[in-house]
């Protein structure tokens, strides 16, 4: 059933030859397993490399995915700039508006301080002719002051005048002598008079003067009064464009917040893609390396397949 | 570990005598000594020590703080290491043939974690000297350190030797076993990425003349002119503040640009494979650099037994230029005893590289 093997013993020239290439066939066997070892070394290196070309595909797509968030953000920033730009367009007039008022304002400022130096002026005169209406006013005090002790002294003669006229009956002298005094004192009441007629008149002279620089004053101050009131109605103007300018000035400040918000998400989203891209980059280096590393054992594998043949050269020599 | 270095001038015969007073019953010798005295100072040496395994290359030294070009250096190890030596031949053809010798001696070695290295010293075809060497020892705790030998005599074949005969074309090498402590490998540059270096592609390379072509599709010369901002014209004479390098992880690894060719190719010491990542490097302070691996080494291996050095040439011209190299090698020695090899290249555990440090220290 079982057939026996048929075993011929090697002959000792076998033998010989054998051992003459035992060194060659051990060598060429040695080549086969080794190359064999490595090929599975670059298997291993492969998927080494196929992961890694994941990580960096991956990390790519990464990058590109901030980098259209950056885009986003950059455009919504751009936005901002072109409204804070007509924003600033407005700004812009109402700042000319501002200028045109302040400097009209400035004008007004220049007619009215003018206006109220004449105020000034006139305010000057009344108090000269003040006082000039006062001094009057104590001189007819004083003349006044005078006609009344003249006026009592009147009185008293007359007084005496009566007594003296009762007495005399036929001897009127003493009268006369009365009736002199009473004419002198009328004289002087005269006197008095004229003087204050005189003073009057002054006075008089000097009202009419003061009625006019009242009057100029009223004048000056009514101008002023004017100048005021344009002045104040180009102040309410400044106020208004100051308020325009507040407004625009807010809406900048917020447009300018708002970009400044975005540009600081930027600059985030920016340094994170930074970091994403140096990953990128440094995983692309890292393959280039391990080609490098790869590349060591094509060289092993190339240095034992070189000897190959000059290995089967020299059992085709020895045989 | 106990460790033995001399030094010795003359003759090969008087400088190996010189070189090996007071050396007995060595396990391992490794040697140095000029082009013309390798032959001989291989077969002295097997004469006085038959039963020690030796390997031995040409090229400047350095020992304990001193350089020489003429003299040979010998440094002896003995029965407190496990050692295995042994010789790559045809390393330009077919190396692969010395893998079950390898293996064997890598079997009989039985390393531990950082106390086992692999020196070697090849005289080209370095990457498949790599390849071949870092197969055996991947997985099983063994450093590699290793030097190119340079100093050929002109006209000449470079040379190496092993137990008292000379190779062209070939690898030597000793697997060292450290029983009495660790064994720890460092590598230096001084070149770094600069922070603005750009990475570039190589588009096009002809990997056995070790020529790059292109750089991202454009001729390497245009590139590097552009970015470094020198005529091409004196892209060779920059190689000492900036080299070109592949870059792995924070890993740097420094090809030395040799020629330019008309078209903007670059033919360099080192070979560069096509969609390798390539940065130009920038020289860094040099100075600091040195200390920082020399702290490093000291906060490493608390009891230095010796220190193995090789220094690229191009490392040693510029070193030499600055007026620095007699600093950095007594810098070297105030660490303990150390021996060091200008080589043409450098060999660090993977990969083959130029204008690097390479050490083993033994504790």
């Amino acid at each position: 059933m079982f057939k026996k093997k048929d075993k011929t013993p090697q002959s000792s020239q076998e033998v010989v030859v054998k051992d003459k290439i035992a060194d060659e066939l051990f060598a060429i066997k040695y080549i086969n397993q080794y190359i064999g070892e490595k090929k599975e070394e670059l298997i291993d290196e492969e998927m080494t490399t196929i992961s890694e070309i994941s990580k960096v595909s991956d990390a790519y797509n990464i990058s590109v995915e901030k980098s259209n968030a950056i885009n986003a953000d950059i455009e919504e920033v751009s936005k901002g700039f072109v409204h804070a730009g007509a924003v600033s367009e407005n700004f812009n007039d109402v700042v000319e508006k501002v200028i045109s008022v302040s400097d009209n304002a400035a004008d007004a400022a220049v007619d009215l301080k003018r206006d109220s130096d004449r105020v000034a002026e006139q305010f000057e005169q009344m108090q000269q002719v003040y006082e000039d209406f006062n001094e009057s006013i104590d001189e007819i005090n004083a003349v006044t002051g005078n006609i009344i002790t003249v006026a009592n002294q009147t009185n008293l003669l007359a007084l005496n005048a009566s007594i003296e006229a009762a007495r005399a009956g036929e001897q009127g002298k003493g009268f006369a002598v009365v009736a002199g005094e009473v004419t002198k004192l009328s004289f002087d009441i005269k006197e008095l008079v004229a003087k204050v007629n005189v003073c009057m008149n002054r006075i008089q002279r000097s009202s009419r003067l003061l009625a006019d620089s009242l009057e100029d004053a009223n004048e000056a101050l009514n101008g002023s009064k004017k100048q005021i009131t344009k002045i104040n109605g180009i102040i309410d103007g400044i106020r208004d464009s100051i308020s325009g300018v507040s407004d625009s000035r807010e809406e900048i400040q917020n447009v300018v917040s708002k970009c400044s918000e975005q540009i600081e998400g930027i600059k985030a989203e920016m340094t994170d893609y930074q970091s994403q891209f140096d990953f990128v980059v440094k995983l692309s280096e890292d393959m280039k390396r391990m080609l490098t590393k790869k590349s060591f054992m094509f060289e092993d594998i190339s240095n034992m397949l070189e000897q190959v043949d000059p290995l089967v050269a020299q059992i085709e020599e020895k045989l | 570990m106990k460790t033995f270095i001399g030094s010795g001038i003359g003759g090969a015969s008087t400088a190996v005598e010189n070189a090996t007073s007071g050396l007995y019953l060595p396990s391992l010798i490794i040697f140095y000594a000029p082009y013309d005295k390798l032959a001989e100072a291989a077969s002295e040496l097997k004469r006085k020590y038959p039963q020690s395994q030796s390997i031995g290359v040409i090229g400047t030294k350095v020992i304990n703080g001193t350089s020489n070009d003429n003299g040979i250096v010998v440094v002896g190890f003995f029965d407190d290491v496990r050692v295995q030596a042994g010789v790559i031949k045809n390393v330009s053809k077919c190396p692969a043939v010395a893998i079950p010798g390898i293996l064997n001696q890598i079997a009989f070695l039985k390393s531990g974690e950082e106390d086992s290295v692999c020196i070697e010293y090849c005289t080209n075809n370095e990457e498949n000297v790599v390849t071949i060497l870092n197969s055996c020892i991947n997985g099983t705790g063994i450093k590699l350190v290793g030097a190119t030998a340079f100093g050929t005599a002109e006209g000449e074949k470079p040379l190496v030797a092993f137990n008292g005969e000379v190779y062209e074309d070939a690898c030597v090498y000793a697997f060292v076993k450290n029983n009495t402590g660790r064994v720890k490998v460092f590598k230096e540059n001084i070149y770094k990425k600069g922070k603005d270096s750009k990475p570039h592609c190589a588009t096009s390379v002809d990997t056995a003349a070790r020529v790059l072509k292109t750089l991202d599709d454009k001729a390497a010369a245009d590139v590097y002119s552009t970015e470094i901002g020198i005529p091409k014209g004196k892209i060779v004479d920059n190689v000492f503040k900036n080299p070109i390098g592949r870059v792995v992880d924070d890993e740097v690894f420094i090809t030395s640009i040799k020629d330019v060719y008309p078209g903007g190719a670059f033919e360099n010491y080192k070979r560069i494979n096509r969609n390798d990542c390539i940065y130009f490097l920038e020289l860094g302070d040099y100075r600091s650099i040195e200390e920082e691996t020399r702290t490093l080494i000291n906060e490493s291996v608390q009891h230095i037994s010796l220190i193995l050095s090789v220094d690229c040439i191009y490392r040693y011209l510029f070193y030499q230029q600055e007026d620095y190299f007699d600093t950095y090698i007594k810098d070297m020695a105030s660490l303990g005893k150390h021996v060091g090899i200008i080589g043409g290249g450098e060999q660090f555990n993977n990969q083959h590289v130029n204008q690097t440090m390479v050490c083993v220290v033994f504790e």
